[in-house]
């Protein structure tokens, strides 16, 4: 019996591979610390376009964010009853007391600067870009495409008159200092004033002066489904939300509408924040 | 499985005694205080003279409502109005815990009579525009932000009081009168 034998290379052995593959090792590592440097980002590789992370500025809330707050809903509402007068949905007579009511918004806000200035802050003359984004030019929208562009012209000054009313009474219970109060206070009584004298000329006649809050048989729509402005809504002043309704009705039978809100976290003008 | 451990408070008899009797000793102090040691809010003494100021305001118009419902008997308007004025000064009680049993005799006296003429609506015009403001002046004074809350509300609620009894006068379109307080605020 003979026993098989495997042909044997005299060209490639174990030897000879742990010797070239040493070799091979061995100059690749000369080559590589003998290269020319030619720079480049030695970084871990990132995902993403952003030049560098972006450091989010601290909101602090204070009484001067407060008054810079009313600062620019005071301009919003210039901004927005500007527009409708522009547009010409007032009547003559209602333009007389609306265009007061323009130059009360532009003293008010003079007010509050000089409040923000004596408290070692900056004044914030200009309108709330958050409230132009959320309300102000959605509800233009709808009042422009309206089928009823006068009504819905009173309508909205009425509610955005009583949301500047609960928003300064809103701040007077979250504001620190006594004087930023009575400030505040003052002007919030003025926006009571119009919002009063807007609802009393828009339904008192049909409707009456005090609202649901003090007379139980008091509607809160209209047959139409537009929510009644009272000049007393109810026997304390309000800080909730006011609901609005504009525009012609949708293919779904229904209106826009929104609900307007006193200031919070997110439409609060921070001091870091500038027109 | 139920657990057989005893999980009330262990007092043992002296120290039960002597808890009770210094919390009796406190409640006790708190009564002797006064009306004023009534207040759940914690407010100074100062606070409260302002807040019963405000609210003796407050009695006097529902008491000046009622006499101008003598002569208009079940006016509607007047009734809410002497309400109103009577949940503002109840309002201020429920805060503060002062009772609401003292008006303001100096402005009940000197409006009286002209809340019983003819032009009681003008009369009420103007006390409302006081208060409004007096209440307005107020808020420089008081440090508590409860207080506040509850005078800042009373004050819209009289700013709008105003604008109605404006309309009711027929100067309902007037902005001098819709839109301006032209009072002289009370001095606390």
């Amino acid at each position: 019996m003979t026993t098989p034998t495997s042909p044997k290379s005299n060209n490639f052995d174990r030897r000879t591979l742990i010797r070239r593959g040493g070799l091979t090792l061995g100059l690749g590592a000369f080559l590589s610390a003998c290269a020319a440097d030619f720079g480049g980002d030695s970084a871990p590789g990132r995902v993403g376009l952003a030049q560098s992370k972006t450091e989010l500025p601290e909101g602090v809330v204070n009484d001067v964010v407060y008054l810079r707050t009313m600062q620019s809903l005071e301009h919003s509402l210039v901004e927005l009853l500007s527009a409708l007068i522009a547009s010409g949905y007032f009547s003559a007579a209602q333009q007389t007391y609306v265009e007061r009511f323009v130059s009360d918004h532009v003293a008010a806000s003079g007010v509050l600067g000089d409040h923000i200035v004596a408290a070692g802050g900056e004044p914030y003359a200009c309108e709330n870009e958050w409230v132009r984004n959320r309300f102000v030019n959605p509800v233009i929208a709808a009042v422009d495409s309206s089928d009823d562009s006068r009504r819905d012209a009173r309508n909205v000054a009425h509610a955005f008159e009583t949301m500047l009313a609960h928003s300064y009474q809103h701040l007077v219970g979250l504001a620190e200092t006594p004087a930023h109060r009575q400030g505040l206070m003052s002007l919030g009584a003025s926006a009571s004033r119009r919002s009063a004298l807007l609802a009393t000329q828009i339904s008192s006649a049909k409707y009456g002066y005090f609202g649901p809050g003090i007379s139980s048989d008091a509607a809160e729509t209209t047959e139409e489904g537009f929510p009644i402005g009272y000049a007393v809504p109810a026997t304390f002043g309000q800080v909730g939300q006011i609901l609005l309704v504009a525009g012609d009705v949708d293919d779904e039978g229904t209106r826009y509408s929104t609900l307007l809100q006193t200031p919070a976290e997110n439409t609060f003008v921070y001091e870091y924040m500038s027109c | 499985m139920t657990s057989t451990r005893d999980d009330s408070p262990q007092l043992n008899e002296p120290d039960f005694r002597r808890k009770l009797l210094a919390g009796g000793s406190a409640a006790l102090a708190m009564t002797m205080i006064g009306g004023r040691s009534a207040s759940a809010a914690g407010l100074s003494s100062t606070e409260l003279d302002l807040l019963k100021f405000a609210q003796r305001i407050e009695l006097s118009l529902h008491d000046l409502y009622d006499e101008a419902l003598q002569v208009d008997k079940g006016s509607a308007a007047w009734t809410i109005m002497a309400d109103s004025h009577e949940s503002f000064a109840q309002a201020i009680a429920g805060f503060a815990g002062l009772s609401a049993n003292e008006r303001n005799e100096e402005v009940f006296g000197s409006y009286r009579a002209a809340m019983r003429g003819t032009d009681r609506a003008m009369t009420a015009y103007e006390l409302e525009s006081i208060a409004a403001l007096t209440h307005i002046e107020l808020l420089g004074k008081l440090s508590d932000a409860g207080s506040a809350e509850v005078i800042a509300s009373i004050a819209s609620a009289e700013s709008r009081h105003c604008v109605v009894l404006a309309d009711v006068l027929g100067s309902g379109s007037d902005v001098a009168m819709t839109l301006t307080n032209s009072a002289q605020p009370i001095e606390a």
